[in-house]
Protein backbone atom coordinates (compact mmCIF):
# COMPACT_ATOMS: atom_id res chain seq x y z
CA UNK A 1 0.00 0.00 0.00
CA UNK A 2 2.58 2.79 1.02
CA UNK A 3 4.89 1.19 -1.79
CA UNK A 4 1.88 1.96 -4.39
CA UNK A 5 1.41 5.67 -2.66
CA UNK A 6 5.05 6.83 -3.30
CA UNK A 7 4.32 5.39 -6.96
CA UNK A 8 1.69 7.27 -7.55
CA UNK A 9 3.20 10.16 -6.28
CA UNK A 10 6.41 9.14 -8.09
CA UNK A 11 4.59 9.38 -11.15
CA UNK A 12 2.91 12.47 -11.04
CA UNK A 13 6.03 14.35 -10.67
CA UNK A 14 7.49 12.48 -13.50
CA UNK A 15 4.85 13.46 -15.41
CA UNK A 16 4.31 16.89 -14.29
CA UNK A 17 5.14 18.56 -17.39
CA UNK A 18 2.34 16.23 -18.78
CA UNK A 19 0.03 17.53 -16.37
CA UNK A 20 0.64 21.49 -16.33
CA UNK A 21 0.52 21.20 -20.57
CA UNK A 22 -2.93 19.76 -19.31
CA UNK A 23 -3.99 22.63 -17.23
CA UNK A 24 -2.59 25.16 -19.12
CA UNK A 25 -4.22 23.48 -22.84
CA UNK A 26 -7.99 23.18 -20.53
CA UNK A 27 -7.59 26.49 -19.26
CA UNK A 28 -7.06 27.67 -23.04
CA UNK A 29 -10.15 25.89 -24.71
CA UNK A 30 -12.54 26.94 -21.62
CA UNK A 31 -12.79 30.26 -22.62
CA UNK A 32 -11.64 29.82 -26.35
CA UNK A 33 -13.89 32.28 -28.53
CA UNK A 34 -15.14 33.82 -25.60
CA UNK A 35 -15.51 37.90 -26.08
CA UNK A 36 -14.48 38.48 -22.22
CA UNK A 37 -12.45 35.14 -22.06
CA UNK A 38 -10.36 34.73 -18.66
CA UNK A 39 -12.36 37.56 -17.60
CA UNK A 40 -15.36 35.26 -17.06
CA UNK A 41 -13.70 33.31 -14.14
CA UNK A 42 -13.98 36.42 -11.86
CA UNK A 43 -17.14 37.10 -13.55
CA UNK A 44 -19.11 34.20 -13.45
CA UNK A 45 -18.96 33.94 -9.36
CA UNK A 46 -19.24 37.71 -9.18
CA UNK A 47 -22.67 37.04 -10.91
CA UNK A 48 -23.64 34.09 -9.08
CA UNK A 49 -23.25 35.86 -5.85
CA UNK A 50 -24.48 38.55 -6.33
CA UNK A 51 -27.71 36.92 -7.73
CA UNK A 52 -28.16 34.94 -4.72
CA UNK A 53 -27.35 37.47 -2.31
CA UNK A 54 -30.31 39.65 -3.90
CA UNK A 55 -32.71 36.71 -4.33
CA UNK A 56 -31.91 34.58 -1.01
CA UNK A 57 -30.94 37.65 1.44
CA UNK A 58 -35.09 38.43 1.68
CA UNK A 59 -36.35 34.86 1.69
CA UNK A 60 -34.21 33.05 4.08
CA UNK A 61 -32.97 36.12 6.31
CA UNK A 62 -33.22 34.46 9.60
CA UNK A 63 -31.55 36.54 11.56
CA UNK A 64 -28.47 35.57 10.81
CA UNK A 65 -25.99 39.02 10.24
CA UNK A 66 -24.55 39.72 7.02
CA UNK A 67 -26.78 36.57 5.40
CA UNK A 68 -24.81 37.26 2.06
CA UNK A 69 -21.82 36.84 3.52
CA UNK A 70 -22.65 33.73 5.49
CA UNK A 71 -23.84 32.29 1.99
CA UNK A 72 -21.14 32.79 0.25
CA UNK A 73 -18.27 31.60 2.73
CA UNK A 74 -20.31 28.31 2.26
CA UNK A 75 -20.91 28.59 -1.45
CA UNK A 76 -17.31 28.79 -2.61
CA UNK A 77 -16.33 25.78 -1.29
CA UNK A 78 -19.36 24.31 -2.27
CA UNK A 79 -18.75 25.19 -6.18
CA UNK A 80 -15.34 23.91 -5.91
CA UNK A 81 -16.50 20.54 -4.56
CA UNK A 82 -19.39 20.12 -6.87
CA UNK A 83 -17.93 20.93 -9.85
CA UNK A 84 -14.05 19.51 -9.87
CA UNK A 85 -16.05 16.10 -9.19
CA UNK A 86 -19.23 16.38 -11.49
CA UNK A 87 -15.76 17.25 -13.88
CA UNK A 88 -13.80 14.09 -12.86
CA UNK A 89 -16.91 11.99 -13.31
CA UNK A 90 -16.08 11.91 -16.91
CA UNK A 91 -12.75 12.17 -17.12
CA UNK A 92 -11.12 9.30 -17.62
CA UNK A 93 -13.95 8.25 -20.57
CA UNK A 94 -13.42 11.91 -21.99
CA UNK A 95 -9.38 11.14 -22.76
CA UNK A 96 -10.13 7.12 -23.79
CA UNK A 97 -8.07 8.67 -26.47
CA UNK A 98 -4.99 9.19 -24.59
CA UNK A 99 -5.54 6.30 -22.19
CA UNK A 100 -5.94 3.39 -25.51
CA UNK A 101 -3.33 4.99 -27.40
CA UNK A 102 -0.42 6.28 -24.89
CA UNK A 103 0.90 5.47 -21.84
CA UNK A 104 -0.07 8.13 -18.64
CA UNK A 105 -0.93 7.70 -15.25
CA UNK A 106 -4.52 8.33 -14.81
CA UNK A 107 -4.60 10.13 -11.63
CA UNK A 108 -3.39 13.06 -14.02
CA UNK A 109 -6.81 13.24 -15.89
CA UNK A 110 -9.00 13.84 -12.43
CA UNK A 111 -6.00 15.69 -11.20
CA UNK A 112 -5.83 18.23 -13.79
CA UNK A 113 -9.67 18.99 -13.46
CA UNK A 114 -9.33 19.75 -9.93
CA UNK A 115 -6.33 22.06 -10.88
CA UNK A 116 -8.86 23.83 -13.52
CA UNK A 117 -11.07 24.19 -10.76
CA UNK A 118 -8.70 25.63 -8.17
CA UNK A 119 -7.73 28.44 -10.82
CA UNK A 120 -11.64 29.37 -10.53
CA UNK A 121 -11.50 29.02 -6.85
CA UNK A 122 -9.15 32.03 -6.63
CA UNK A 123 -10.64 33.69 -8.91
CA UNK A 124 -13.88 33.66 -6.57
CA UNK A 125 -12.21 34.91 -3.36
CA UNK A 126 -10.91 37.38 -6.05
CA UNK A 127 -15.16 37.94 -6.30
CA UNK A 128 -15.85 37.97 -3.06
CA UNK A 129 -12.72 40.34 -2.10
CA UNK A 130 -14.86 42.96 -4.08
CA UNK A 131 -18.47 42.09 -2.87
CA UNK A 132 -16.97 42.89 0.63
CA UNK A 133 -15.68 46.24 -0.39
CA UNK A 134 -18.82 46.90 -2.57
CA UNK A 135 -21.14 45.61 0.81
CA UNK A 136 -18.29 46.35 3.55
CA UNK A 137 -17.42 43.54 5.48
CA UNK A 138 -14.62 42.93 7.47
CA UNK A 139 -12.57 40.03 7.42
CA UNK A 140 -11.19 38.54 10.73
CA UNK A 141 -7.26 38.32 11.35
CA UNK A 142 -8.28 34.14 11.25
CA UNK A 143 -8.42 34.61 7.63
CA UNK A 144 -4.48 33.10 7.71
CA UNK A 145 -5.81 29.96 8.02
CA UNK A 146 -7.45 29.77 4.54
CA UNK A 147 -5.11 27.84 2.79
CA UNK A 148 -5.05 24.95 5.31
CA UNK A 149 -8.70 24.74 4.91
CA UNK A 150 -8.04 25.05 1.52
CA UNK A 151 -6.18 22.10 1.67
CA UNK A 152 -8.38 19.85 3.25
CA UNK A 153 -11.06 20.90 0.97
CA UNK A 154 -8.54 20.19 -2.70
CA UNK A 155 -8.05 16.48 -0.80
CA UNK A 156 -11.23 16.02 -0.01
CA UNK A 157 -12.42 16.61 -3.50
CA UNK A 158 -9.52 14.97 -5.01
CA UNK A 159 -10.67 11.59 -2.82
CA UNK A 160 -13.80 11.80 -4.26
CA UNK A 161 -12.88 12.75 -7.93
CA UNK A 162 -10.70 9.70 -7.72
CA UNK A 163 -13.69 7.34 -6.97
CA UNK A 164 -16.69 8.73 -9.19
CA UNK A 165 -13.96 9.00 -12.22
CA UNK A 166 -13.15 5.21 -11.86
CA UNK A 167 -16.68 4.25 -11.15
CA UNK A 168 -17.84 5.34 -14.38
CA UNK A 169 -16.00 3.50 -16.21
CA UNK A 170 -17.63 0.70 -15.27
CA UNK A 171 -20.83 1.89 -14.73
CA UNK A 172 -21.71 4.60 -16.99
CA UNK A 173 -24.87 5.66 -14.52
CA UNK A 174 -22.72 7.10 -12.09
CA UNK A 175 -22.31 10.20 -13.64
CA UNK A 176 -26.19 10.93 -13.94
CA UNK A 177 -26.62 9.49 -10.07
CA UNK A 178 -23.87 12.11 -9.35
CA UNK A 179 -26.48 15.05 -10.19
CA UNK A 180 -29.29 14.27 -8.00
CA UNK A 181 -27.28 12.71 -4.84
CA UNK A 182 -25.22 16.02 -5.01
CA UNK A 183 -28.77 17.76 -5.07
CA UNK A 184 -29.40 16.39 -2.62
CA UNK A 185 -26.57 17.26 -0.54
CA UNK A 186 -26.32 20.50 -1.35
CA UNK A 187 -29.68 21.03 0.00
CA UNK A 188 -28.92 18.64 3.08
CA UNK A 189 -25.41 21.13 3.94
CA UNK A 190 -26.62 24.61 5.88
CA UNK A 191 -24.98 26.74 2.73
CA UNK A 192 -28.16 28.65 2.02
CA UNK A 193 -29.94 28.37 5.26
CA UNK A 194 -28.12 28.64 8.54
CA UNK A 195 -27.65 25.32 10.63
CA UNK A 196 -30.29 26.49 13.36
CA UNK A 197 -32.98 26.56 10.65
CA UNK A 198 -32.40 22.62 10.51
CA UNK A 199 -34.82 20.65 13.11
CA UNK A 200 -32.73 19.27 16.20
CA UNK A 201 -33.89 15.66 15.33
CA UNK A 202 -31.40 16.11 12.17
CA UNK A 203 -28.39 17.49 14.22
CA UNK A 204 -26.94 14.05 14.65
CA UNK A 205 -27.26 13.17 10.36
CA UNK A 206 -25.92 16.45 9.86
CA UNK A 207 -22.72 15.24 11.74
CA UNK A 208 -22.02 12.26 9.44
CA UNK A 209 -21.78 14.71 6.11
CA UNK A 210 -18.75 14.94 5.67
CA UNK A 211 -18.99 18.19 3.33
CA UNK A 212 -20.28 20.04 6.13
CA UNK A 213 -17.81 19.53 8.34
CA UNK A 214 -15.38 20.72 5.72
CA UNK A 215 -17.28 23.61 4.70
CA UNK A 216 -18.12 24.87 8.10
CA UNK A 217 -14.52 25.55 8.57
CA UNK A 218 -15.01 28.26 5.66
CA UNK A 219 -18.06 29.53 7.38
CA UNK A 220 -16.01 29.79 10.64
CA UNK A 221 -13.36 31.52 9.33
CA UNK A 222 -14.99 34.34 6.87
CA UNK A 223 -18.25 34.84 8.55
CA UNK A 224 -17.98 34.18 11.91
CA UNK A 225 -14.46 35.76 12.24
CA UNK A 226 -13.50 32.76 14.52
CA UNK A 227 -11.04 30.31 14.85
CA UNK A 228 -12.51 26.15 14.14
CA UNK A 229 -12.11 24.27 17.01
CA UNK A 230 -9.52 21.62 17.06
CA UNK A 231 -12.35 19.13 16.89
CA UNK A 232 -13.41 20.65 13.61
CA UNK A 233 -9.89 20.77 12.82
CA UNK A 234 -9.35 17.70 12.55
CA UNK A 235 -12.46 15.69 12.36
CA UNK A 236 -11.72 17.50 8.99
CA UNK A 237 -8.22 16.71 7.89
CA UNK A 238 -9.75 12.41 9.15
CA UNK A 239 -12.50 13.09 6.95
CA UNK A 240 -10.60 14.31 3.89
CA UNK A 241 -7.59 12.62 4.92
CA UNK A 242 -9.43 9.32 4.42
CA UNK A 243 -11.27 9.92 1.41
CA UNK A 244 -8.15 10.81 -0.88
CA UNK A 245 -6.50 7.80 0.65
CA UNK A 246 -9.79 5.39 -0.30
CA UNK A 247 -9.60 6.97 -3.64
CA UNK A 248 -5.87 6.20 -4.25
CA UNK A 249 -5.93 2.96 -3.56
CA UNK A 250 -9.07 2.37 -5.55
CA UNK A 251 -7.92 3.92 -8.33
CA UNK A 252 -4.75 2.12 -7.76
CA UNK A 253 -6.79 -1.15 -7.51
CA UNK A 254 -8.39 -0.66 -11.15
CA UNK A 255 -5.51 1.52 -12.87
CA UNK A 256 -4.71 -1.90 -15.00
CA UNK A 257 -7.97 -3.18 -15.56
CA UNK A 258 -9.27 0.61 -16.64
CA UNK A 259 -7.95 0.54 -20.26
CA UNK A 260 -9.91 -2.87 -20.69
CA UNK A 261 -13.14 -1.66 -19.77
CA UNK A 262 -13.32 1.39 -22.07
CA UNK B 1 22.28 1.80 -19.04
CA UNK B 2 21.47 0.12 -22.44
CA UNK B 3 17.70 -0.35 -23.43
CA UNK B 4 16.46 -3.15 -23.37
CA UNK B 5 12.83 -4.89 -23.83
CA UNK B 6 11.53 -8.22 -21.86
CA UNK B 7 8.91 -10.54 -21.67
CA UNK B 8 8.45 -13.70 -19.46
CA UNK B 9 5.69 -15.90 -20.63
CA UNK B 10 2.84 -12.59 -21.64
CA UNK B 11 -0.71 -12.99 -22.01
CA UNK B 12 -3.15 -10.84 -22.33
CA UNK B 13 -7.09 -11.47 -22.23
CA UNK B 14 -9.90 -9.14 -23.49
CA UNK B 15 -12.82 -9.57 -22.11
CA UNK B 16 -15.53 -9.37 -24.78
CA UNK B 17 -19.32 -7.76 -23.50
CA UNK B 18 -21.91 -8.18 -24.75
CA UNK B 19 -25.22 -5.68 -25.09
CA UNK B 20 -25.15 -3.69 -21.91
CA UNK B 21 -24.43 -6.28 -19.53
CA UNK B 22 -22.20 -4.06 -17.27
CA UNK B 23 -24.66 -1.35 -16.33
CA UNK B 24 -25.73 -0.32 -12.90
CA UNK B 25 -28.99 -2.16 -13.50
CA UNK B 26 -27.47 -5.67 -14.53
CA UNK B 27 -25.06 -5.45 -11.25
CA UNK B 28 -27.99 -4.75 -9.22
CA UNK B 29 -30.29 -7.30 -10.52
CA UNK B 30 -27.94 -9.77 -10.08
CA UNK B 31 -27.92 -10.05 -6.24
CA UNK B 32 -31.81 -10.46 -6.73
CA UNK B 33 -31.76 -13.30 -9.42
CA UNK B 34 -31.37 -16.95 -8.56
CA UNK B 35 -28.40 -18.16 -10.26
CA UNK B 36 -30.36 -20.76 -12.34
CA UNK B 37 -31.68 -17.58 -13.60
CA UNK B 38 -28.51 -16.95 -16.06
CA UNK B 39 -27.85 -21.20 -16.58
CA UNK B 40 -30.12 -21.16 -20.08
CA UNK B 41 -29.08 -17.41 -21.63
CA UNK B 42 -25.82 -16.85 -23.51
CA UNK B 43 -22.68 -15.42 -21.39
CA UNK B 44 -22.35 -11.65 -20.84
CA UNK B 45 -19.04 -12.07 -21.43
CA UNK B 46 -16.44 -13.96 -23.11
CA UNK B 47 -12.88 -13.94 -22.93
CA UNK B 48 -10.27 -13.95 -25.83
CA UNK B 49 -6.58 -14.22 -25.56
CA UNK B 50 -4.53 -11.51 -27.37
CA UNK B 51 -1.19 -12.75 -26.32
CA UNK B 52 -0.56 -16.05 -25.23
CA UNK B 53 2.91 -16.85 -23.91
CA UNK B 54 4.66 -14.62 -25.57
CA UNK B 55 8.65 -14.54 -24.96
CA UNK B 56 10.93 -11.66 -26.22
CA UNK B 57 14.25 -10.33 -25.90
CA UNK B 58 15.00 -7.45 -27.27
CA UNK B 59 17.92 -5.88 -26.94
CA UNK B 60 20.15 -2.50 -27.75
CA UNK B 61 20.50 -2.92 -31.43
CA UNK B 62 17.98 -5.13 -32.49
CA UNK B 63 15.56 -4.15 -35.24
CA UNK B 64 12.67 -6.00 -34.75
CA UNK B 65 10.29 -6.76 -37.85
CA UNK B 66 6.64 -8.11 -36.48
CA UNK B 67 4.72 -9.64 -39.11
CA UNK B 68 0.89 -11.68 -38.85
CA UNK B 69 -2.41 -11.28 -40.43
CA UNK B 70 -5.40 -8.87 -38.85
CA UNK B 71 -5.75 -9.59 -35.55
CA UNK B 72 -2.64 -11.70 -34.67
CA UNK B 73 -2.04 -9.61 -31.83
CA UNK B 74 0.88 -7.18 -33.53
CA UNK B 75 -1.05 -4.10 -32.17
CA UNK B 76 -1.40 -6.06 -28.83
CA UNK B 77 1.57 -6.79 -28.48
CA UNK B 78 2.94 -3.02 -29.05
CA UNK B 79 0.73 -1.89 -26.39
CA UNK B 80 1.86 -3.79 -24.04
CA UNK B 81 5.13 -2.91 -24.67
CA UNK B 82 4.60 0.56 -24.08
CA UNK B 83 2.72 0.10 -21.09
CA UNK B 84 -0.83 0.40 -22.29
CA UNK B 85 -1.89 -3.01 -21.47
CA UNK B 86 -0.43 -4.91 -18.54
CA UNK B 87 -0.03 -8.39 -18.80
CA UNK B 88 -3.00 -10.18 -17.57
CA UNK B 89 -0.36 -13.30 -16.92
CA UNK B 90 3.43 -12.65 -17.22
CA UNK B 91 6.14 -9.86 -16.21
CA UNK B 92 7.45 -6.92 -18.99
CA UNK B 93 10.01 -5.23 -18.21
CA UNK B 94 11.41 -1.96 -19.93
CA UNK B 95 14.58 -0.56 -19.87
CA UNK B 96 15.01 3.47 -21.74
CA UNK B 97 12.56 6.23 -23.03
CA UNK B 98 10.14 4.71 -25.39
CA UNK B 99 8.42 6.69 -28.20
CA UNK B 100 5.19 5.03 -29.42
CA UNK B 101 3.66 5.70 -32.91
CA UNK B 102 1.15 3.48 -32.41
CA UNK B 103 -2.35 5.35 -33.57
CA UNK B 104 -2.27 8.24 -35.36
CA UNK B 105 -3.32 10.74 -32.62
CA UNK B 106 -2.14 9.68 -30.36
CA UNK B 107 -1.16 11.87 -27.56
CA UNK B 108 -2.94 14.66 -29.45
CA UNK B 109 -5.76 17.03 -28.36
CA UNK B 110 -7.65 17.84 -31.38
CA UNK B 111 -8.65 21.16 -29.70
CA UNK B 112 -5.34 22.65 -29.19
CA UNK B 113 -2.77 23.63 -32.45
CA UNK B 114 -0.16 21.70 -33.52
CA UNK B 115 2.68 24.07 -31.75
CA UNK B 116 0.90 23.40 -28.62
CA UNK B 117 0.09 19.76 -29.44
CA UNK B 118 3.87 20.01 -29.76
CA UNK B 119 4.59 20.56 -26.19
CA UNK B 120 2.15 18.55 -25.40
CA UNK B 121 3.25 15.36 -27.05
CA UNK B 122 6.45 16.01 -26.63
CA UNK B 123 6.15 16.21 -22.83
CA UNK B 124 3.99 12.80 -22.84
CA UNK B 125 7.21 10.92 -24.57
CA UNK B 126 9.37 12.42 -21.86
CA UNK B 127 11.25 15.44 -23.40
CA UNK B 128 10.88 18.87 -21.87
CA UNK B 129 9.37 21.95 -22.56
CA UNK B 130 12.85 23.90 -22.98
CA UNK B 131 14.14 21.17 -25.20
CA UNK B 132 10.64 21.01 -27.42
CA UNK B 133 11.42 25.02 -27.76
CA UNK B 134 14.59 24.95 -28.98
CA UNK B 135 13.62 22.21 -31.69
CA UNK B 136 9.74 23.72 -32.98
CA UNK B 137 11.55 25.04 -36.05
CA UNK B 138 13.02 22.19 -36.86
CA UNK B 139 9.76 20.22 -36.09
CA UNK B 140 7.56 22.75 -38.10
CA UNK B 141 10.56 22.46 -41.54
CA UNK B 142 10.67 18.82 -40.87
CA UNK B 143 6.55 18.00 -40.92
CA UNK B 144 6.31 20.55 -43.74
CA UNK B 145 3.63 22.43 -41.47
CA UNK B 146 4.89 26.01 -42.04
CA UNK B 147 1.35 27.13 -42.58
CA UNK B 148 -0.83 25.07 -40.45
CA UNK B 149 1.40 24.93 -37.32
CA UNK B 150 -1.00 27.49 -35.75
CA UNK B 151 -3.83 25.88 -36.11
CA UNK B 152 -6.68 23.61 -34.29
CA UNK B 153 -5.20 19.73 -35.14
CA UNK B 154 -9.01 18.80 -35.98
CA UNK B 155 -8.17 20.38 -38.66
CA UNK B 156 -5.20 18.20 -39.98
CA UNK B 157 -5.17 15.76 -42.93
CA UNK B 158 -4.47 12.12 -42.53
CA UNK B 159 -0.95 13.16 -43.73
CA UNK B 160 -0.20 16.20 -41.90
CA UNK B 161 -0.88 14.69 -38.43
CA UNK B 162 1.42 11.47 -39.18
CA UNK B 163 4.37 14.15 -40.21
CA UNK B 164 3.98 16.43 -36.90
CA UNK B 165 3.47 13.05 -34.77
CA UNK B 166 6.86 11.12 -36.64
CA UNK B 167 8.72 14.64 -36.47
CA UNK B 168 7.75 15.00 -32.84
CA UNK B 169 8.78 11.35 -31.36
CA UNK B 170 12.09 11.69 -33.53
CA UNK B 171 13.23 14.59 -33.36
CA UNK B 172 14.78 13.86 -29.38
CA UNK B 173 15.57 9.94 -30.85
CA UNK B 174 14.36 7.63 -27.92
CA UNK B 175 16.29 4.55 -26.82
CA UNK B 176 13.25 3.13 -28.04
CA UNK B 177 10.75 4.04 -31.22
CA UNK B 178 7.91 1.92 -32.07
CA UNK B 179 6.25 2.16 -35.28
CA UNK B 180 2.48 0.46 -36.52
CA UNK B 181 2.38 1.10 -40.12
CA UNK B 182 3.60 4.41 -39.89
CA UNK B 183 3.56 5.10 -43.49
CA UNK B 184 -0.42 4.92 -44.28
CA UNK B 185 -1.14 8.68 -45.24
CA UNK B 186 2.17 10.08 -45.79
CA UNK B 187 3.33 11.32 -49.04
CA UNK B 188 6.21 10.27 -51.20
CA UNK B 189 8.43 12.82 -49.84
CA UNK B 190 8.01 12.63 -46.74
CA UNK B 191 8.52 9.00 -46.75
CA UNK B 192 11.29 9.18 -48.18
CA UNK B 193 12.59 11.98 -45.60
CA UNK B 194 11.41 9.71 -42.47
CA UNK B 195 13.17 6.91 -44.05
CA UNK B 196 16.96 9.00 -44.23
CA UNK B 197 15.99 10.10 -40.56
CA UNK B 198 15.06 6.07 -39.72
CA UNK B 199 18.50 5.05 -41.26
CA UNK B 200 19.89 7.20 -38.98
CA UNK B 201 17.83 6.40 -35.76
CA UNK B 202 19.19 2.85 -36.62
CA UNK B 203 22.74 3.69 -36.91
CA UNK B 204 22.88 4.47 -33.41
CA UNK B 205 22.06 1.28 -32.48
CA UNK B 206 18.82 1.77 -30.36
CA UNK B 207 15.79 -0.54 -30.38
CA UNK B 208 13.32 -0.11 -33.44
CA UNK B 209 10.43 -1.92 -33.28
CA UNK B 210 8.42 -2.15 -36.75
CA UNK B 211 4.81 -2.93 -37.82
CA UNK B 212 4.05 -3.26 -41.07
CA UNK B 213 2.40 -4.95 -43.84
CA UNK B 214 4.58 -3.73 -46.10
CA UNK B 215 7.12 -6.54 -46.41
CA UNK B 216 9.84 -4.24 -48.15
CA UNK B 217 10.12 -2.10 -45.22
CA UNK B 218 10.66 -5.02 -42.69
CA UNK B 219 13.34 -6.27 -45.56
CA UNK B 220 14.95 -2.59 -45.34
CA UNK B 221 14.52 -1.81 -41.62
CA UNK B 222 14.54 -4.58 -39.67
CA UNK B 223 17.69 -7.31 -38.51
CA UNK B 224 15.15 -9.47 -37.00
CA UNK B 225 11.48 -10.48 -37.19
CA UNK B 226 8.82 -12.71 -35.53
CA UNK B 227 5.71 -14.26 -37.28
CA UNK B 228 2.61 -13.59 -35.19
CA UNK B 229 -0.55 -15.67 -35.68
CA UNK B 230 -3.38 -15.89 -32.69
CA UNK B 231 -1.63 -14.01 -30.20
CA UNK B 232 1.74 -16.43 -30.51
CA UNK B 233 4.90 -16.08 -32.03
CA UNK B 234 4.62 -18.77 -34.47
CA UNK B 235 7.97 -18.41 -36.56
CA UNK B 236 10.99 -16.18 -35.56
CA UNK B 237 14.15 -15.16 -38.05
CA UNK B 238 16.09 -13.30 -40.45
CA UNK B 239 13.94 -10.88 -42.27
CA UNK B 240 14.34 -12.66 -45.68
CA UNK B 241 13.84 -15.83 -44.52
CA UNK B 242 10.37 -15.31 -42.64
CA UNK B 243 8.93 -12.90 -45.11
CA UNK B 244 9.51 -15.66 -47.57
CA UNK B 245 7.87 -18.39 -45.45
CA UNK B 246 5.28 -15.88 -44.02
CA UNK B 247 4.18 -15.28 -47.94
CA UNK B 248 4.05 -19.33 -48.21
CA UNK B 249 2.12 -19.43 -45.43
CA UNK B 250 0.09 -16.41 -46.25
CA UNK B 251 -0.84 -18.69 -49.75
CA UNK B 252 -2.67 -21.14 -47.11
CA UNK B 253 0.53 -23.61 -46.62
CA UNK B 254 0.08 -24.23 -42.98
CA UNK B 255 3.79 -26.19 -42.76
CA UNK B 256 5.34 -23.21 -44.47
CA UNK B 257 7.57 -22.31 -41.07
CA UNK B 258 10.63 -24.11 -39.90
CA UNK B 259 9.68 -25.30 -36.25
CA UNK B 260 11.05 -22.48 -34.02
CA UNK B 261 14.67 -23.71 -32.95
CA UNK B 262 16.32 -23.12 -29.62
CA UNK B 263 19.11 -21.63 -31.89
CA UNK B 264 17.06 -19.41 -33.35
CA UNK B 265 15.77 -17.87 -30.42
Amino acid sequence: MVFQLKNTFLEVYRYREVLSNILSQELKVKYKRTFLGYFWSLLNPLMQLSVLALVFSHIVNRGIKDYSLYLFSGLLAWNFFQSSTVLSATCLLENENFIKKIYLPKIIFPLSKLLVRAVDFAFSFLALAILAAVFGYQFSWVIVALPLATLILFAFSLGVSLLVSVMTVYFRDVQYLMGVFLQLLYFATPIMYPVNLLPAKYAYYLGLNPIYRIIILFQKLLHEGVLPSPTDWWVATVVSAGTLLVGLLFLGSKDEDLVFRM
Amino acid sequence: MDALIELNNVSVKFRKYHGHASGLKEAAMRMFRPPSWYKNRPPSKSDFWGLKHVNLNIKEGDRLGIIGRNGAGKSTLLKVISKIYRPTEGSVTVQGRIAPLIEIGAGFNPELTGRENAYLNGSILGISKKSIRSRLDSIVQFSELEEFIDMPVKYYSTGMHLRLAFTIATEVPPDILILDELYAGGDAVFISKANRRLENFVENSKILILVAHDLGYIKRFCNRVIVLDHGKIKAEGTPDQMVEQYLDFCKGNPNAFAPVTEASL
